[in-house]
């Protein structure tokens, strides 16, 4: 049931309608069942992974909780661990390393007959199995305390505006919400919530979704489509993919407004961030700030010498890039951005300003610089095959002769770069995700009708799945 | 506050829909049917009225019949070239009963049949009943609803959403506008009766390698005759005949010296291929037609089936005289009326 569904509108209003009514138990109850209903739509059979996670969680979070035996302790957290990540390698990593392992074997002379199975890769999984592997982390840490509540517990793993795509929340966020009463929601928080909806919702079809069939025509002719073809298609996708995950963002935030939880800003206009350090600080923040906090600072982080902080960026990177997807390409994804953090790292004390320090005008060929960089790392992102990132790049840098300026391309990247802006800067003056509340309400009308209409213009079409579906 | 808010919120609508009523006329409506030209036919067949003779069969038959001159050469006066590109007899039989045999009623019912589009194993059509069984007009035909319907329903009040299909690509927009032609978009230049002209002033033009790659790995790969669409002809067959309409088959003329090497088994392919419509002659007492001295004859085609005008105008002709001799006079046919369960099935 994706977002931009007749389906999952209808989940909502009835979820909605009904927890305006009900005590919090009940509440919680419904948000069970709606998020088991959500997750079931995809295919059933794999809820009883979410069961799994969340029961082995439950009872480790609570034995973990009544133990002070350190021995104890890290055997619990050796079993959280064990299962969640066992459940993610085997269903999304088994076929891939099988497969890599022989190829290897193949190319050393080697015959290799590994039985690979062909395993379905249950929507989300990356996303709830970090979910709730935190709260058992967090808990070994000492940083919160184990809930009783199993139900509450269930609906922090299982909270269908976040389930398949995040924010990746933390259970000291997100987990006290489902274990308090919740006052109920206020007029301007409900129009907060469908604002943010309604942005989302715009970024995902106007944006994303209109650029996408563009993006998958370049990269399926990447061999033979001109430079400017390529370049276009490369900028739509960075686009497509920024429009696709924080439209999606977006949609369970103004969701979960809706209903009286707050989740984490998963993006704060990252492609204006004047340089890689503030790009990660921007982008897929819940999943940035998992990595710093679970594997980067655990590795070292900045502790140690300039060359161990530079290995311990990368080797967070490429298996961030892992994280991803079971494939090379996002492998070399993460070890680009590992590598342009840990260039940045080496030489961001000449820069005179923070990282963090807001853009000015005068930043904004630092801004373009850093654009491309991430760009360039989109294409092996986006790419199928090694083959069809370097065809793109030869493509691209060696200026392959093309039929002339790919006028359709640009037709849809102008105005949908342009809207993606424009909406960033709203943000960035405000402050706010809903910014668009504070400016005068006629300009505000005149906003909000032209993305209706765009929507309109764009809705309707072959339904694009969200990209990060797949993680 | 809240007055002004609706009242920018309304002077944007207003302001689009006011353009696109602006621009409606002068750009081509939604594509309801799967592709342009089932749903250029299916408008003219709905215009048409009753008509004497029609001509079923794909893009060889849809470039190479002209009604008009066949009905000008025989007794008959009118006639439809109901031809669909790229299809094969499967799609033919449902196209035939969902539009023409209920709306055009024809007394007479031409199968123009080429070597193209009679093997069982082609995986080269591109837009064969996957795309046709389940296209919204087709549902539409039969009282479905689609969301495609309730689009519909709004656009006939709001320019902007009946356009918004062509609205969503910009560039083109402007072409169509500046230049009046844009690929894939209409006029598929098609004559009132039918016929696809776009392949008259064509001189020939010998095949591509890729096109040669597509005949001998997708078209004419593992050829085979006398399964599925051998069947779906004699259902085309049986439900004319069920009317009393009077068939008759019609081998198409193709640059057969040329197709042979691209067909596994050469010349025995075609050989294989024109007995099997003598034995579907023979078996439905229907006529088949053969002009064996048009095949090869480069100056009547725009490639290696499809004629070009001096092709067409030869074939028409001489159809329309061969039609007058092997078609009785008497007719008592009748109309047809919709299947009461279609198939709307998307087909692997």
């Amino acid at each position: 049931m994706a977002f931009n569904s007749v389906q999952y509108a209808i989940l909502l209003m009835v979820v909605f309608a009904l927890y305006r009514v009900m005590k919090r138990r009940e509440q919680n109850l419904l948000l069970l069942a709606a998020s088991y209903l959500f997750y079931g739509f995809w295919d059933w059979r794999f809820l009883s992974l979410l069961w799994i996670s969340t029961i082995v969680d439950f009872v480790v979070g609570k034995r973990m909780g009544a133990s002070d035996d350190p021995v104890v302790r890290k055997r619990l957290l050796i079993t959280s661990m064990a299962v969640n990540l066992g459940i993610l390698g085997f269903f999304k990593y088994f076929g891939f390393f099988a497969e890599s392992a022989g190829e290897l074997l193949a190319g050393l002379g080697l015959e290799a007959d590994f039985a690979t199975l062909r395993i379905v890769l249950p929507v989300g999984i990356s996303f709830y199995t970090f979910q709730t592997m935190s709260y058992t982390i967090d808990i070994y840490r000492r940083e919160i305390q184990p809930t009783n509540n199993l139900l509450g517990f269930a609906v922090f793993v299982a909270f269908f505006p976040q389930l398949v795509a995040g924010p990746i929340e933390r259970a000291k966020h997100l987990l006290p919400q489902f274990l308090t009463d919740r006052p109920k929601v206020a007029a301007s928080e409900l129009g907060s919530g469908l604002l943010l909806i309604f942005v989302g919702l715009f970024k995902k079809v106007v944006i994303a979704d209109a650029l996408a069939p563009y993006v998958q025509e370049a990269f399926d002719a990447a061999g033979t489509a001109g430079w400017m073809q390529l370049l276009v298609a490369v900028y739509a996708f960075s686009l497509q993919i920024y429009g696709d995950f924080s439209g999606y963002s977006s949609i369970a935030r103004g969701s979960a407004r809706l209903l009286g939880i707050d989740l984490m800003v998963n993006f704060n206009q990252p492609y204006l961030s004047r340089n890689i350090t503030h790009f990660w600080r921007t982008w897929h923040i819940s999943l940035s700030t998992w990595l710093r906090d679970y594997l980067y600072i655990p590795l070292g982080g900045s502790r140690g010498m300039a060359v161990a902080t530079q290995r311990n960026l990368m080797i967070t990177m490429l298996l961030g890039g892992l994280w991803h997807g079971a494939a090379w390409t996002f492998v070399v994804w993460g070890g680009l951005h590992g590598l342009y953090l840990a260039v940045h790292r080496r030489f961001r004390h000449r820069s005179p300003k923070s990282e963090m320090d807001p853009p000015t005008w005068r930043d904004v060929p630092a801004i373009v610089a850093t654009f491309h960089l991430v760009a360039l790392s989109w294409v092996f992102f986006r790419a199928d095959s090694f083959t069809q990132a370097w065809d793109v790049l030869v493509g691209i840098l060696g200026f392959r002769a093309a039929d002339g300026i790919p006028f359709a391309g640009l037709a849809l990247l102008v105005p949908a770069a342009l809207a993606a802006l424009f909406i960033d800067l709203v943000q960035r003056r405000t402050g706010r995700h809903d910014g668009f509340v504070t400016i005068p309400a006629f300009a505000r009308g005149v906003v909000y009708g032209a993305f209706f209409m765009a929507i309109v213009l764009f809705s309707g079409q072959e339904v694009v799945p969200f990209l990060y579906f797949q993680f | 506050m809240r007055r002004s808010l609706i009242v920018g919120f309304l002077v944007v609508v207003v302001l689009l829909e006011g353009a696109a009523r602006l621009l409606a006329p002068h750009i081509p409506g939604q594509l309801v049917w799967d592709t342009q030209f089932t749903q250029d036919k299916a408008d003219q067949i709905a215009a048409a009225g009753e008509v004497d003779m029609v001509f079923v069969g794909s893009s060889v038959v849809n470039a190479g019949i002209d009604p008009g001159l066949v009905a000008a050469n025989s007794r008959f006066d009118s006639g439809y070239n109901s031809a669909i590109p790229s299809t094969t007899p499967s799609t033919w039989k449902i196209w035939m009963r969902d539009l023409v045999y209920p709306d055009l009623c024809p007394s007479v019912v031409v199968i123009g049949i080429s070597v193209r589009d009679y093997n069982d194993r082609n995986v080269g059509i591109p837009f064969d009943l996957t795309s046709y069984l389940p296209s919204a007009g087709r549902l539409e035909l039969y009282g479905q609803f689609t969301s495609g319907s309730l689009e519909r329903q709004i656009g006939r009040y709001s320019a902007f959403v009946r356009i918004r299909s062509r609205l969503r690509q910009p560039e083109k927009v402007a072409r169509f506008l500046v230049t009046g032609r844009v690929p894939g978009w209409p006029p598929t230049v098609l004559t009132p009766e039918g016929r696809y002209t776009g392949w008259d002033n064509n001189a020939f033009v010998d095949p591509s390698p890729e096109g040669i790659e597509e005949l001998t790995t997708k078209v004419f790969v593992d050829f085979s005759v006398g399964g599925a669409e051998d069947l779906a002809v004699r259902s085309i067959i049986e439900d004319a005949q069920s009317l009393g309409d009077q068939v008759v088959i019609v081998r198409m003329p193709t640059m057969n010296e040329e197709l042979a090497p691209l067909l596994p088994d050469g010349q025995g392919d075609l050989d294989r291929f024109e007995r099997q419509l003598e034995k579907l002659g023979a078996n439905y007492d229907v006529p088949v037609i053969v002009y064996p001295d048009m095949d090869d004859d480069k100056s009547l085609f725009g490639d290696l089936y499809h004629m070009n005008l001096d092709g067409t105008t030869e074939f028409s002709t001489r159809l329309g005289r061969d039609l007058d001799r092997v078609v009785a006079s008497s007719q008592n046919s009748q109309c047809g009326t919709r299947p009461a369960n279609p198939d709307f099935a998307t087909r692997p």
